[in-house]
């Protein structure tokens, strides 16, 4: 019953055009982002290698579909909140909207099911447009430019080996997969409170940019605050790409947006079994 | 006025503590030996620790032919320090020099001539130079080097069979990295670290290359070299 | 008790300050159409919505099926059929495949026989693959009760079905509900339009600011009532002469060219026609009319 349920949330998902929204996003900035590469990337080589290659002769190709999987994640894990929330924002207001909340809750179907398949059929829908992002970048990337070892400029200047660096990119996903659900779990929890869909995707956008600038703020007097934010840990992906890998910091990122994702369902939950539907 | 001051120092000192020991003749001799490899090819296993650079461990092939033909080849990114890299001594000092014998010097178990090499000019890129030259098979085991671009570097060089083989089997290069080379944010970050762990030689940069395989006068095509340095 | 499909009682919904249903007992039996009316906001779609689940009464008890709603709603809910308030669609989806994923959701046989068989039944089989966005409301109202009964439920709850049909449509729509009352159904009739329940129904109970005014059969409720019942004459001036001077002059409500409305009670209609035409007036035409909210404020006044 529960697997029908999600399948079911799946198929509406799926069949609406906000849906597409996200892949329509990527399926074009991506195509351009790898074509400026193709023809730009090895000045952004030259560049983080600079130092090197005044002491050291230095061969290899970098520019490969790791670095472009990094370089266009680094980019854009930014932007994909935005594009999350104008499904998960709709997921519960769009059926108050459209009145078939009461054509769902008058069905032998426990209203904790009901949320809770929404609520994980919109995690899936996350898990899909970021597998797509992944394929659009480190696997076109990869066909384009091929594979090779990782260049990482961040605190340090990392090459990867090859076969060091999928793990990498397997947990990173996974984590921002982590972060994605917190973000969605936020337009969930306004999505489940009010009836029209545009309020929670306004509301979790302003509220996540207000974070970000909170958290980008260098303010002493706001500093106590930062762990506190949820966007703060949102970044922890990049973690992955250093080395040693800062197990504990990459913990307790992730607690803290586990956390709030099972909170914010939690709490979307409680107010939904309470909800008087009127709509 | 100080350089002519040290030259005559150096002069003095030669004079008066060398046994007739001949830098010049020395470095001659072993430009000799280097001489008789006309080319050679081998595989190297490169390790650099750096404080801000984790570079894994990569695997290359170097070509030499002289007088001055290298390439370096790999199937994945390899980096090598452009210094002493071919162990080509008159690479090493292309420019006007004076050579001082010092003294003589175990460099582990072997005995070396330890020789300065000062450039004639303003303009060489070296400021001092010091050679350690194996005296029983005129073959480099260490240099240490001041230069006005790079800092400091010093090479140890080990040789696995130095009767046959006169190239080395492991070359230890260490130096210290200008900062102003690097960029600033990562240069914020290892000052930062290094305050934290009152580190203060994290600016220094190691590189440990393993030769094998050589093969030596073989004689390698001058078009193998065309396509890069 | 098994007989007993609805038993609701002291059931009250409060919002705040706003009482909307309060004290409402009400029974329903097997076979019966119930006939629930009450004019607009008269707490009508709250209590439907307490019957399914959808809003949780502030206090009283309800048991559907001999079963209390909240501890067994998904065993009751299996069991119901509804439309609540005007019905809503997945607007971007076909008609079937709105009946799709509805009849699966109540357990439904969802097999595309069945689908464009309930489809063929309120008359939407050839609009099945439209998107329901295309629909008229009167479409959206047949494809209500489409999903209503796909997955063959005992207990029909409608909330207003024939809004937003034509005459035609709503003739259907009755001769549909009393097939599915001969199929041993049993029908929750919410409306506005007195008429409508009259036509069809066996029990009604009328409601107001959310109190019940009176409940029973609707022989019962509507037989000692006043009607107002319009003749249309041939010839306005004799009948108007021979009216004067008959019992029928006290009962006249109003008089307009040839149509005169009397107060009457239902069997007076046939003895009024009787005199009329032993004296010679021709009766072109005889119509009754009674309007909830008359009888509405007569229940008021008598209480």
């Amino acid at each position: 019953m529960f697997g029908k349920l999600i399948s079911i949330e799946l198929y509406k998902i799926f069949r609406k055009w906000r849906t597409y929204i996200g892949f329509i996003a990527i399926g074009v900035l991506l195509p351009i982002i790898l074509t400026a590469l193709y023809y730009e990337g090895s000045n952004y080589i030259n560049f983080s290698m600079r130092a090197l290659k005044g002491s050291f002769l230095v061969v290899g190709n970098l520019l490969n579909g790791y670095l472009v999987g990094y370089l266009i994640l680094q980019a854009l894990i930014i932007h994909i909140p935005f594009l999350i929330v104008l499904v998960g924002g709709d997921l519960m207001a769009g059926e108050a909207t459209a009145g078939t909340y009461r054509m769902l809750a008058i069905r032998p179907v426990s209203r904790f099911k009901i949320l809770t398949a929404k609520y994980l059929s919109g995690i899936m829908y996350i898990g899909i447009l970021l597998l797509f992002l992944a394929f659009m970048s480190i696997g076109v990337g990869s066909i384009i430019f091929g594979t090779g070892e990782l260049l990482v400029y961040s605190n340090k200047i990392y090459i990867f080996p090859a076969s060091d660096v999928i793990w990498r990119f397997l947990l990173s996903y996974m984590f921002a997969m982590l972060s994605m659900s917190t973000v969605f779990g936020l337009s969930f929890l306004f999505s489940s409170i009010v009836e029209n869909a545009i309020g929670p995707i306004v509301a979790t956008m302003a509220l996540i940019i207000i974070f970000i600038i909170l958290s980008a703020l260098p303010i002493e007097s706001l500093a106590w605050i930062k762990p506190y934010l949820f966007t703060n840990h949102m970044n922890g992906w990049m973690t992955f790409f250093a080395d040693p890998v800062d197990w504990s910091e990459i913990t307790e990122s992730a607690l803290v947006l586990g956390a709030h994702s099972v909170g914010l369902y939690l709490v979307s939950l409680i107010l939904f079994l309470k909800k008087d539907i009127l709509s | 006025m100080f350089r002519i001051l040290l030259i005559a120092l150096l002069f003095l000192s030669n004079d008066a503590f060398t046994q007739d020991k001949d830098a010049d003749e020395i470095i001659k001799k072993m430009q000799t030996v280097f001489d008789g490899i006309k080319d050679y090819k081998v595989d190297m296993t490169i390790s650099v620790d750096m404080s801000f650079l984790k570079v894994p461990k990569s695997k290359a092939t170097l070509y030499f032919k002289q007088p001055d033909k290298v390439k370096l080849d790999s199937k994945g990114f390899a980096m090598l320090p452009k210094e002493g890299l071919t162990f080509s001594p008159g690479k090493m000092l292309d420019f006007a020099y004076s050579a001082f014998y010092i003294k003589e010097e175990k460099v582990g178990e072997s005995n070396t001539h330890v020789i300065k090499i000062i450039p004639d000019a303003d303009s060489a890129r070296v400021l001092l130079t010091t050679l350690w030259v194996d005296s029983k098979f005129n073959i480099l085991r260490k240099i240490k080097s001041t230069t006005k671009s790079a800092g400091e570097f010093e090479i140890e060089l080990t040789y696995a069979d130095p009767a046959n083989i006169k190239l080395p089997s492991t070359a230890e290069l260490t130096f210290t990295f200008d900062q102003n080379k690097i960029p600033a944010r990562i240069r914020e970050e290892i000052q930062k670290e290094s305050k934290d762990q009152k580190n203060q030689n994290s600016m220094n940069g190691k590189v440990t290359i393993r030769y094998e395989n050589y093969s030596i006068n073989k004689g390698l095509p001058d078009d193998l070299f065309k396509e890069d340095q | 008790m098994e007989d007993l499909i609805i038993k609701v009682e002291k059931l009250t919904k409060k919002f705040k300050n706003f009482t909307a249903v309060d004290d409402l007992h009400l029974n329903v039996h097997r076979g019966d159409i119930f006939g629930f009316l009450g004019p607009n906001g008269a707490g009508k779609s709250t209590t439907i919505r307490m019957l399914l689940t959808l809003v949780k009464p502030t206090a009283g008890d309800i048991q559907i099926f001999g079963k209390n709603i909240l501890s067994s709603r998904n065993d009751i809910l299996r069991k119901i059929g509804a439309i609540v308030e005007k019905p809503d669609f997945y607007m971007y989806l076909s008609a079937y495949k709105n009946l799709e994923i509805l009849g699966k959701l109540s357990g439904a046989d969802t097999s595309k026989k069945k689908i464009m068989e309930q489809l063929g039944v309120v008359g939407l089989d050839k609009r099945a693959k439209s998107k329901v966005k295309t629909f008229s409301h009167g479409m959206k109202q047949k494809l209500g009760l489409a999903q209503a009964l796909l997955h063959d439920p005992e207990l029909i709850i409608l909330d207003e079905p024939t809004t937003g049909l034509d005459p035609q449509g709503m003739k259907e729509v009755r001769e549909l509900i009393r097939e599915l009352k001969d199929k041993g159904k049993t029908i929750f009739l919410s409306s506005h339009i007195l008429r409508e329940v009259e036509l069809i129904a066996n029990r009604m109970i009328i409601i107001n600011k959310g109190k019940t005014l009176v409940e029973g059969t609707v022989d019962e409720l509507l037989k000692s009532d006043t009607l107002d019942v319009t003749f249309e004459f041939a010839d306005s001036i004799k009948a108007s002469q021979i009216i004067n001077e008959s019992r029928f002059a006290g009962m006249i409500g109003s008089a307009e060219k040839n149509e005169y409305t009397f107060k009457l009670l239902k069997e007076e209609i046939p003895e009024a026609n009787r005199f009329f035409v032993s004296k010679d007036i021709d009766v072109i035409a005889i119509s009754p009319r009674k309007s909830l909210e008359e009888y509405f404020l007569k229940i008021t006044e008598q209480q």
